[in-house]
């Protein structure tokens, strides 16, 4: 087994979210974002609410510390250079009402950034598809994410190997490792791609696998209308009825 | 009796090759017979077996339990032959052990339910049965191997086709290997550098030198 913290792979959050129907899962993080987009960013109770909800979700999944803290790694490098370039790029310098909605673009868009990676976080690869299957997407685009993904998986790992023996052989220079790495990892992908083809031929992987459907519960249906209020809670604050 | 594999006068060359990797190879594997097939790095021995269920073009017959393999019977050579690739994270198609074994008899059109059953034995039997529900990325060489094998073996094709099985493999682990394949019915074909593993789970090796049987 690689690396030490399983709370750190996908599919290991706990809690509330591990208990429920994959599905539900997806649904109740799809509604989770839909009522961040719709919740105003640039009034007291909407920032409130914008930021309670992945608070929320980091409780009851009970996701890392160090889980969190990458999301909010990651929402921070996709918009911290668009509010510092916002407000660097205003004609007349940073006016109150500029640097009040780059604010609530850039917080509203972090806590989608949050939620989208918290509810992947609850579902590993047989749970997405699972959840895919449950909400009557079709099977054959179900089969083909998990897929993706499942090989995406593999080139990474193939890539992290390549990376460490190159860094190895390169005595460290990180530059050297950068210069190489495309050329040596093409022709590797390449032959590992020819190689999984030829098993899906060999394994005969031209039909559709039937897999069957975990139940749904009362609590499922429970999350999802909580879920909903979350959604209704954000319309009801956007047309100015809880300011 | 029919063999389990036959080939006449085969001949495989790559694309672009000027010189053929097989030459002129015939040979046969009896049912239920085990066959070690030795040889240098490059001599061959891969090429043979991916010839074998035609994954590349070749000259010559091949049959497979009596059914010469074509285009058009390649699917049928497919299902009555068991492979397993030098590297298993390369034949392992799904997230999770169990439906990863698991597919190689649900694509036989088994019920799933019994399918999961058989597959979930067959984890026991090769001792893996606790990384059932495991992703596995999570695995290492040697269980990853397993899974694999356990892939090719829950669905008792009469040809098991084998490429490097005890390649990177710990000592109790090749052990393991030898004490689940030496006794086991169906006929096999093993490509190995390693001579001890074939001397004990073949009655018989033949050797390929610059493609050619010697």
């Amino acid at each position: 087994m690689k690396g030490s913290d399983f709370s750190l792979l996908p599919g290991n959050a706990r809690g509330w979210p591990a208990t429920l129907h994959p599905s539900t899962r997806l649904l109740c993080g799809l509604l989770a974002f839909v009522a961040v987009v719709v919740a105003p960013g640039s009034t007291v109770p909407g920032r409130f609410f914008v930021t309670a909800l992945p608070l929320l979700e980091l409780l009851f999944a009970r996701i890392s510390l160090r889980r969190a803290a990458q999301l909010l790694g990651a929402a921070l490098l996709f918009y911290l250079p668009f509010l510092l370039l916002t407000l660097l790029a205003m004609p007349s310098g940073p006016s109150t009402v500029w640097s009040s909605e780059a604010l609530a673009v850039a917080w509203k868009g972090s806590a989608c950034v949050f939620l989208a990676g918290a509810t992947l976080w609850t579902l590993s690869l047989p749970d997405l598809h699972a959840a895919l299957r449950g909400v009557s997407v079709p099977e054959w685009i179900a089969l083909l994410t998990v897929h993706i993904l499942h090989q995406t998986e593999s080139l990474l790992e193939e890539t992290r190997r390549i990376t460490q023996a190159i860094e190895v052989r390169a005595g460290g220079s990180r530059i050297l490792v950068l210069r190489s790495l495309p050329l040596v990892w093409l022709p590797r992908i390449l032959f590992k791609a020819d190689r999984v083809a030829m098993a899906m031929e060999v394994r005969g992987y031209n039909h559709l696998v039937l897999f069957e459907n975990p139940a749904w519960r009362g609590r499922d249906f429970a999350s999802i209308a909580i879920a909903f209020a979350f959604v209704g809670t954000a319309v009801l604050l956007r047309a100015g009825w809880l300011s | 009796m029919m063999p389990a594999l036959s080939c006449e006068h085969l001949t495989v060359r790559y694309d672009g090759s000027a010189e053929p990797t097989l030459r002129n190879i015939s040979m046969d594997v009896a049912p239920g017979e085990h066959v070690a097939l030795l040889g240098n790095n490059g001599s061959g021995k891969s090429t043979l077996l991916l010839a074998a269920v035609g994954l590349l073009p070749h000259e010559g017959i091949i049959a497979v339990c009596g059914t010469i393999l074509t285009r058009e019977s390649a699917g049928v050579v497919r299902r009555s032959t068991g492979f397993l690739f030098p590297t298993p994270e390369d034949q392992i198609l799904f997230p999770r052990v169990i439906d990863d074994v698991a597919f190689s008899l649900t694509n036989r059109g088994m019920p799933r339910k019994e399918a999961i059953a058989r597959s979930a034995a067959m984890l026991e039997q090769l001792g893996i049965g606790p990384l059932a529900q495991e992703a596995p990325f999570r695995l290492s060489h040697g269980q990853r191997l397993r899974v694999a094998l356990a892939g090719v073996l829950v669905a008792s094709p009469p040809l098991l086709l084998l490429d490097e099985p005890s390649a990177s493999l710990d000592p109790p682990g090749r052990e393991q290997l030898i004490a689940l394949l030496a006794p086991y019915p169906a006929a096999m074909l093993v490509a190995t550098h390693d001579r001890e593993f074939a001397g004990q789970t073949c009655s018989r090796s033949i050797v390929l030198e610059n493609g050619r049987l010697t």
